[in-house]
């Protein structure tokens, strides 16, 4: 591979390597091969002549030598590939030296593609003598091809020309002959293409449309609006087809003085139904003052579709005057012309925007308005608008409250913490879990002993989860794991209403750390039947990997056969967990889970965790397996995925089951995988 | 028969057996479509999830599957990748459809009020050509079709069984045989009943197509990359604007959630001030020689080649997506992808209208000895605005590991673009997230942009300029690496300070086509 760096660093290695290569006598060679290119053929020397193109520029004394190599492969009998090869690179660095070779492709019907292909970006004024001189005795497609690379050469000496052959019997060159006219656009080549359209020649009636408006916007962009605008204007008759009547009527916006302010008013009064969209799409980009009160004022006499359309050009000039026709418009009755000004205000408004929007936001009944308010107050702005919302909030009722605190918690309203401790308490418990839902995403780790204590002395089963919710999210902001559960311990330990310690025993499952599980250990003791029940569910939600072998020794004394499953089966998930602990301990607690389960249901659990996490030994645990009628299926498959997985590990063993796995396997692909795992062990 | 488009449409990105392409369209019925789907080839071996369709198998067989001789060879994501499983498809065309019902509905203008010829006033519809109806298209098709207000009434493609498949799926789609199909793509244009055209050709077509379309009075959504030599973008620009021609790019990451996110963090500061945006596209490919050959029966290669100048038709250069690596159809995965990232690095600096100043870089070039293609293997290329702000380009990694990533003083906030997570730091910055949106690969709602803007005839989101602008700065890191030297741009003139660099900015068509 060969690695090339623009920029001044490589200058130096890269022209030591122009030099040795040019100091080399292989130019021709590396030529000549060129030359013989085919593809599929070696492209060394084609690289290598790309390599000299970057390594000898500003070299003008070893450009000179390069060029004449790649002019020499377009004489003779190069390969095609091999010319067009080296047209391209002569389309960069060619000069008036190569000139003569590339008149030579001109001559020949194949070679004119590639002979202008190095030519349209020539920057001798001699490369349009060629492409004349050639002209003359080349026919049909290699005659436009030349015709084309004139227009886009902008060959002001070729007009006279190309107005002859804008006559031509074949209609191509004849088109490329008015295209290239109309680019090369000075005033001998309008008089010429002007002279031409008189002749009314209904084959060429596009060649002269696309010629038309392209020497209009040449005459635009001189500043001479009275000329443009009559040239515009032919093409806006009503005669003419719609995109047309658009594009003219469009540029006679952008031609006008005054921006097409009168043009839009006029055609807004009037009734082209073709061209008063685009007036009104002109409102956009209109630039004097007072524009968007003069437009707003129009809105109520459009018609509901076209007012439509004025809020989307309003909402795209972005100014107060437009912001405020817009908030207008919110309330309308027609429910297009309303959802088009709510969609608007997302993008557009401010806090001066929050009570329209609240207003729809908080309609009793929910509909698509509605969702669109909510969503547009969402997308509003500045810390101004989330206090207004907050206000609004504060106003609404309850139903309407709790969507407008959906709105603060996806703004990430921190401002609105006070508000929503005090909804905690709320008597409409959706209220209520709302403002949870607000506290857990909004709130701090200082905040949490309120959280906390709301939750002990909460005694609400119906909000209890978002309330533990909020607690645990907020736990989780701290940053040591092992202060997570403090706060919620020390409420705990305090309380002995039954309620709220199981609550907490579900906020300790998630927020773990070795004192959460003494206590929710020591909770499986306690008297209380449903704090015993809370702190197996507890227990069994554990988050904590670490807990694993407590929590199995507690399934192991598990009073019940409901909490020993319980439990067994938190501790798998546990173990299926990511975390750093060590791989003998976690074998360790596989085989003890296995020892413990008694049921086919959770010893099958067991293989497909040691299945999806293989560790060293796992093969040991699972190979007995195959003896059992009811799990030998299972085994078998976790032995392929857990050979597969590590195939190095535990290898004789694994040679020495595989067998038996691929015997019981009833499907043939996983047979198939068992015994290619042989053949790669063996 | 399939239920719905979306059905017969996914099936495209089923299972490849054999020769023929089959996929289960509904609980006891298979499509097979009878050509094969070929993919650039360094997608080959990528091992995308099983459709949950198939997943009726055991899990283990299907894990097998995965591996074996069957599994499938379509890539789920990317710019080649096919669209999801009937199943996830249904499932995102009715979330499409409620979010059109839900969204936009209310704001459907009918067609004759606002002139589209009146031809599509009876269904208030906007008639559609498709040009191009390969890989690409099958792929962006659903999210056109779950529009409510499209109709598709014609197809073109200069290869006759990629006509014909097409036009079967379209009818299938609408339960008639009403799909018309052209292999001259101007014969499309021609029609006057079609309003707008899909333009999802090969790159060296796009623009080319795209004035065409503009000259016939058409609306335009265009594949990216939009061009692929500066003056031929311009050239597009000025052609729409001559035309008053509403065109969006396809550069549809514009209209996806978590690139707005992004875009919308890095305004409000919430980086600090930022100084980088770095961008990353794949490492190569490289691809072997390959020697001429016939052209296959129903290729019209000629038309195949369109402007691009003659050159032998070689399979190995002009099959799947190889074409994609060679000057003259492709320029590689800095212009073909990293002008998604462009695009939103210019969007997010607001910069539709200007651009860079500057570009420097280095690249690997592929093994002459082994390889035909031309394109870098690798690459870094930066370019820096006039204010000092720096977009890095990395081609480089796998194809799934291409990002964009907006670093500021004070965080930096990144999409990746094969998962469309976004990741930030400081992580605050993720709780703003506050909507959803539709994964990167949908480009649904760029798709309603263009719709919206039909009838209204306001610009897109993705307008002429813009996608021109972001083009051009890949171009511009693509010249700088031919060339191999430090490049100035003038993002007003638009030049160059080099002449050789200026010469490179236009290619000459071959005729009879022009720009």
């Amino acid at each position: 591979m060969k690695i090339h760096t623009f920029g001044i660093l490589w200058m130096l290695p890269l022209m030591a390597t122009a030099q040795s290569a040019l100091a080399q006598p292989d130019l021709a060679k590396i030529a000549a091969d060129v030359a013989r290119y085919e593809s599929g053929g070696d492209m060394e020397p084609l690289r290598a002549i790309d390599d000299l193109v970057r390594a000898t520029r500003d070299m003008p004394d070893l450009r000179k030598p390069l060029e004449s190599a790649l002019a020499s492969v377009l004489k003779g009998d190069s390969t095609f590939e091999g010319k067009r090869f080296a047209c391209q690179n002569l389309g960069i660095i060619g000069s008036e030296e190569s000139l003569p070779a590339l008149a030579g492709l001109l001559a020949r019907d194949e070679t004119v593609g590639i002979a202008c292909l190095a030519l349209g970006s020539y920057p001798s004024a001699k490369a349009n003598s060629a492409l004349r001189d050639a002209l003359a005795t080349r026919k049909g497609t290699a005659r436009a091809q030349i015709i084309n690379t004139l227009g886009d050469r902008r060959d002001a000496s070729s007009v006279e020309l190309l107005a002859g052959l804008s006559h031509d019997a074949d209609p191509a060159v004849a088109e490329a002959a008015v295209a290239a006219l109309a680019k090369i656009g000075d005033a001998p080549a309008r008089a010429a293409i002007a002279s031409l359209r008189r002749e009314n020649a209904p084959a060429l009636a596009s060649a002269f449309t696309e010629a038309s408006l392209r020497i209009a916007d040449q005459i635009a962009a001189t500043g001479d609006r009275a000329a443009a605008a009559t040239a515009y204007e032919e093409f806006c008759q009503p005669s003419q087809p719609t995109h047309l009547r658009r594009a003219a009527f469009a540029a006679l916006l952008r031609t006008d003085a005054d921006g097409g302010e009168k043009r839009i008013l006029a055609a807004i009064h009037g009734q082209d139904a073709t061209l008063k969209p685009i007036a009104i799409a002109g409102v956009a980009s209109l630039k004097s003052g007072g524009t968007s009160e003069k437009f707003a004022a129009e809105i109520v006499n459009l018609d509901p579709v076209m007012q439509v359309l004025m809020i989307g050009a309003m909402a795209a000039r972005g100014d107060d005057g437009a912001r405020r026709a817009i908030t207008s418009e919110v309330q309308n009755a027609n429910q297009s012309v309303a959802m088009a000004a709510i969609r608007a205000l997302g993008a557009l408004g401010d806090a001066t925007s929050v009570p329209a929007l609240a207003k729809v936001a908080t309609r009793r009944e929910e509909s698509e308005l509605t969702g669109a308010a909510l969503a547009s107050l969402q997308q509003l702005k500045g810390t101004a608008a989330s206090e207004a919302i907050l206000a609004a909030a504060k106003e609404a009722p309850p139903e309407a409250r709790v969507r407008l605190m959906g709105v603060l918690l996806a703004r990430q309203t921190t401002q609105a913490v006070p508000f929503l401790i005090e909804q905690a308490s709320h008597e409409d418990a959706k209220v209520a879990a709302a403002a949870f839902r607000g506290l857990g995403k909004l709130s701090e780790p200082k905040q949490l002993p309120a959280l906390v204590e709301m939750l002990a002395n909460l005694r609400r089963p119906e909000i209890e989860k978002d309330a533990c919710g909020a607690v645990v999210q907020v736990a989780r902001r701290i940053a040591d794991p092992a202060r997570r559960s403090d706060e919620i311990l020390v409420a705990y330990r305090k309380t002995d209403a039954a309620t709220a310690r199981c609550a907490m025993l579900g906020a300790l499952a998630e927020t773990a750390g070795p004192q959460a599980l003494d206590a929710a250990l020591a909770a499986t003791e306690d008297r209380d039947q449903k704090i015993r029940d809370a702190a197996t569910r507890a227990l069994a939600n554990w988050s904590d990997p670490s807990a694993t072998p407590r929590i199995l020794a507690k399934a192991d004394s598990a009073p019940d056969t409901t909490s020993r499953i319980l439990l067994l089966r938190g501790c798998i998930r546990l173990l299926g967990l990511p975390g750093d602990r060590p791989k003998n301990e976690m074998l360790a607690d596989y085989a003890t889970a296995l020892r413990l389960a008694t049921r086919p249901e959770e010893k099958r659990m067991v293989i497909a965790a040691l299945a999806a996490t293989p560790l060293p030994g796992s093969l040991g645990i699972v190979a007995p397996l195959l003896d059992d009628a009811a799990l030998q299926a299972d085994a078998a498959h976790a032995i392929v995925r857990i050979v597969k997985a590590n195939p190095a590990a535990d290898r004789e063993q694994a040679k020495a089951i595989l067998p038996k796995a691929a015997a019981i396997a009833k499907d043939p692909a996983q047979q198939r995988e068992a015994s290619e795992l042989l053949k790669k062990l063996k | 028969m399939p239920q719905d488009h979306d059905r017969a449409f996914a099936a495209i990105g089923g299972w490849r057996v054999g020769r023929a392409l089959t996929c289960s369209v509904g609980p006891d019925k298979l499509l097979v479509f009878p050509f094969p789907i070929r993919y650039p080839f360094h997608m080959v071996g990528t091992t995308p999830s099983l459709t949950p369709a198939l997943r009726i198998q055991p899990a283990a067989a299907a894990a097998t599957d995965r591996a074996g001789a069957n599994a499938p060879t379509v890539p789920e994501k990317g710019p080649h990748a096919m669209p999801p499983s009937p199943a996830n498809r249904i499932s995102r065309r009715r979330f499409l459809q409620r979010a059109a019902a839900t969204i936009v509905a209310p704001m459907i203008v009918p067609a004759s009020t606002l002139g589209l010829n009146g031809a599509t006033a009876p269904s208030n519809r906007i008639a559609f050509g498709c040009i191009g109806v390969g890989n690409r298209a099958r792929h962006v098709m659903p999210s056109f079709l779950a529009q409510p207000d499209i109709v598709f009434t014609a197809v073109s493609d200069c290869r006759e069984d990629r006509l014909k498949s097409a036009k079967e799926l379209m009818d299938a789609h609408y339960g008639n045989k009403d799909c018309r199909t052209y292999p001259d793509f101007r014969d499309l244009l021609a029609q006057k009943d079609i309003d707008a055209v899909f333009i999802a050709t090969g790159d060296r077509w796009h623009t080319t197509a795209s004035i065409h379309a503009a000259r016939a009075g058409k609306d335009i959504y265009s594949e990216k990359p939009i061009s692929l030599y500066i003056g031929e973008g311009r050239a597009l620009v000025e052609t729409c604007r001559r035309y008053g021609t509403i065109y969006q790019g396809g550069t549809q990451r514009r209209s996806t959630a978590s690139y707005r996110f992004a875009l919308e963090m890095v305004r409000q500061g919430r980086i600090g001030r930022l100084h980088t945006v770095e961008m990353q596209v794949w490492t190569g490919p490289t691809i072997p020689h390959d020697k001429p050959a016939p052209v296959p029966a129903g290729w019209d290669y000629d038309t195949w080649l369109g402007p691009v100048q003659w050159r032998p038709f070689v399979p190995g250069r002009v099959s799947g997506g190889n074409w994609n690596y060679f000057w003259d159809t492709g320029e590689g995965p800095i212009i073909g992808m990293g002008c998604h990232y462009t695009d939103q690095m210019q969007w997010t600096l607001e910069r539709d209208h200007t651009g860079p100043t500057e570009f420097d870089g280095k690249c690997e070039w592929p093994d002459p000895v082994k390889f035909m293609s031309e394109t870098p293997v690798a690459a870094e290329v930066r370019c820096r605005y006039a204010d000092g702000i720096t977009g890095v380009m990395y081609s480089r990694g796998t194809f799934k590991e291409r990002y964009i990533r907006y670093i500021g003083d004070e965080g930096w906030i990144q999409v990746d673009d094969e998962t469309n997570a976004v990741t930030a730091e400081p992580k605050s910055i993720l709780g703003l997230r506050a909507t959803a949106g539709v994964s990167w690969d949908n480009a649904g709602d760029h798709v309603r942009n263009l719709l919206d803007s039909i009838r209204s005839r306001r610009p897109t989101i993705c307008h002429p300029e813009a996608a021109h602008r972001a083009q051009t700065i890949c171009q511009a890191m693509n010249i700088g690496l031919r060339l191999g030297r430090k490049l100035r741009w003038d993002p007003v003139a638009e030049r160059f300070d080099c002449d050789e660099a200026n010469r490179m900015m236009w290619r000459e068509a071959r005729a009879p086509w022009r720009v």
